[in-house]
């Protein structure tokens, strides 16, 4: 018995539409005429050619049939599996926190210092430390540390608003 | 100075905690009284942690 059927079945009946094509200089209303009969032949073609293949290869009519649907069944259940991981995967998706880098700079405490001054005289914002860390990317500890140490100076004061 | 807490056993209680650690497990939802709910996680390995405070400059923003 041939290893695939179906895909030697469906070669041949390309091949059988290639070789006795004869739709080359038909008027456009005869092509349409033609298509109408073929698609309301289909069923009968199909069967012709599963009786075609059967006697040349010498399937069992029975064993091929069930073969094909036993694809059909396949696929189908493949097809709902794929759906049902695509579902899987948009939830996933959905609950998975997006991670950001945070890459920590080796500064010194007067340039971190510095730093810190300019971001908030040039933002002008009410930050928060791990804004600070974030934004400058420096140690929280050390962020702590120097904002203790402004605030002491009067540089930048706890904003009571947002408290 | 604001102390600090080092000893097994000591809480940290505040609206907005800031932290670093090595290691920080995945989120897990805990449910609270009535409809509330909240997250858990824990810091592992050199962990840090800070009440966060809301600050601004003292002087105006540049121009």
């Amino acid at each position: 018995m041939n290893k695939y059927p179906l895909m030697d079945l469906r070669n041949y009946v390309i091949l059988d539409e290639e070789d006795y094509d004869v739709s080359e200089g038909l008027e456009d209303d005869d092509l349409r005429r033609k298509k109408e009969r073929a698609k309301a032949f289909f069923p009968k073609q199909f069967g012709y050619f599963i009786g075609s293949a059967i006697a040349e290869w010498e399937v069992e009519p029975f064993s091929l049939l069930q073969q094909i649907s036993e694809l059909q069944k396949e696929n189908l259940f493949l097809q709902q599996q794929i759906m049902e991981l695509r579902n899987q995967m948009n939830e996933l998706s959905k609950s998975i926190l997006v991670e950001k880098t945070i890459v920590l700079r080796e500064v010194s405490k007067e340039k971190a210092k510095k730093e810190i001054k300019e971001l908030f005289a040039s933002t002008g914002e009410t930050l928060y430390y791990s804004d600070i860390a974030e934004r400058l990317g420096l140690e929280l500890r050390a962020v702590v540390e120097i904002c203790k140490d402004l605030i002491k100076e009067g540089e930048i004061k706890v904003d009571t608003k947002t408290l | 100075m604001t102390p600090k807490l080092y000893e097994e056993g000591d809480e940290l209680l505040g609206e907005r905690i800031a932290a670093e650690a090595r290691e920080i497990t995945k989120r897990k939802l805990i449910r609270l009284t009535g409809p509330h709910r909240g997250s858990a996680l824990k810091l592992k390995g050199s962990a840090y942690c800070v009440i966060e405070m809301p600050l601004k400059s003292v002087r105006e923003k540049k121009r």
